[in-house]
């Protein structure tokens, strides 16, 4: 597998469109950036196309970020900005239609595979953002905050929020025992 | 559901993405030669229907000064349009050098980052903009490139998502800008409009106009 990323950077070097350094960035993080894209947009081919926005956006400033370390946040900081700035522009034409019921029946207690992600589309893409960073890539609320460009105390709130959405969405019903027939 | 309910599913669903695809820096590469394609083709076509416009008064000229009487047949030569161009494009081409030489003549000093910065809109309390020379500034005659960071600010109160902010948000984002001397002064231009330009060098046009 390595080796097969090995020649990609250099096909990618031949091109002449990319920096070594940029092309080994992608080569190396690519994958958890497309992780926290997924998330945040529930659909593989939005993420792919947010991914490849983020890294376009980041070559074009590639040159100012000389320390690699920094790169990753930087590049998860255009990711989640852009994609706010695409549901910004898109919100006008959705409608949030609330798939999980407040009661939802039956449901085991463990969160089914699939469910958190469709609860995350539940959420204002602020509030979802700041939970994917909080609790996925596991910032505190102040770099969540510099990552989002916003005050911590916006983080607070809104990652409070977040979680509270998403407990009624995901915890499964308090199932009272009724009461036995002639208990009392 | 406890914080640790909520990191082992999200882990779980991110995870149902599976790998970026072997290929993406070959598809990074495809768009953005994609997009260079794109506009080298606005390039050429706008190039093209320059030389054609051009073609046909030369063609004229040429016609009425190699033949004696010029006011007999102005019809024809403008009627025979679309082959003119194809053989009279050399000599236009010869007066190109001619208009760039006198834009050289009167090229500015490559403006520095605060002359550009003038050129943008004033700060005001919801927008902030800084140029960054870092980034590179091209010039050539009169047109010059660079980025520039466009600054929203979100002051506090304002309803984000439902939730109203507690304190100033700062989201900051990088642009290319385009800039232009004309009439004793440097202007920012909208790349929308004037990318499409032929006069714009080729290094300013690659900094300016050939990023996302």
């Amino acid at each position: 597998m390595r080796g097969h990323w090995g020649r990609r950077i250099k096909e990618a070097a031949v091109a002449r469109e990319f920096d070594d350094d940029f092309a080994e960035f992608v080569t190396r993080w690519s994958p958890a950036l497309l992780r926290v894209a997924f998330l945040l947009t529930s659909d593989r081919g939005a993420a792919e196309d947010l991914l490849q926005t983020a890294l376009l956006k980041t070559s074009r400033h590639w040159g100012r970020l000389s320390d690699p370390e920094a790169a990753y946040p930087y590049v998860r900081r255009v990711l989640v900005t852009t994609h706010t700035s695409w549901r910004r522009r898109r919100r006008v034409h959705e409608v949030l239609l609330d798939r999980f019921p407040e009661h939802p029946g039956s449901e085991p207690p463990e969160i089914e595979a699939g469910r958190a992600l469709q609860a995350l589309e539940e959420l204002p893409p602020r509030m979802r953002a700041v939970v994917v960073l909080r609790w996925y890539e596991g910032l505190s609320e102040a770099e969540t905050a510099e990552a989002l460009g916003c005050s911590v105390g916006s983080v607070k709130s809104q990652a409070s929020r977040g979680l509270a959405r998403l407990r009624v969405l995901l915890d499964p019903p308090v199932t009272t025992v009724p009461a036995p027939e002639g208990a009392r | 559901m406890n914080d640790l309910d909520l990191r082992t599913a999200l882990h779980r669903d991110a995870d149902l993405v599976g790998s970026p695809s072997p290929d993406l820096l070959e598809q990074l590469t495809a768009r953005r030669q994609h997009q260079r394609r794109q506009r080298t083709g606005v390039l050429t076509a706008v190039l093209g229907v320059i030389v054609i416009a051009a073609g046909i008064p030369l063609g004229q000229s040429l016609t009425a000064s190699s033949d004696g009487g010029p006011a007999t047949d102005p019809a024809p030569i403008v009627s025979t349009e679309a082959p003119a161009p194809s053989t009279e494009a050399p000599p236009v081409v010869v007066e190109a050098p001619a208009t760039s030489a006198s834009a050289a003549v009167e090229a500015p000093a490559c403006p520095d980052a605060d002359t550009l910065r003038a050129t943008l809109p004033p700060d005001s309390a919801t927008k902030q903009y800084r140029i960054e020379p870092q980034d590179g500034l091209v010039c050539s005659g009169s047109w010059a490139a660079a980025g520039y960071t466009e600054t929203t600010i979100i002051p506090a109160g304002t309803v984000v998502d439902g939730v109203p902010t507690e304190t100033d948000e700062v989201h900051p984002d990088g642009q290319a800008g385009l800039f232009h001397h004309v009439g004793g002064g440097w202007t920012n231009l909208a790349r929308m409009t004037h990318c499409d330009d032929p006069e714009i060098p080729a290094d300013v046009w690659e900094r300016a106009c050939n990023v996302d």
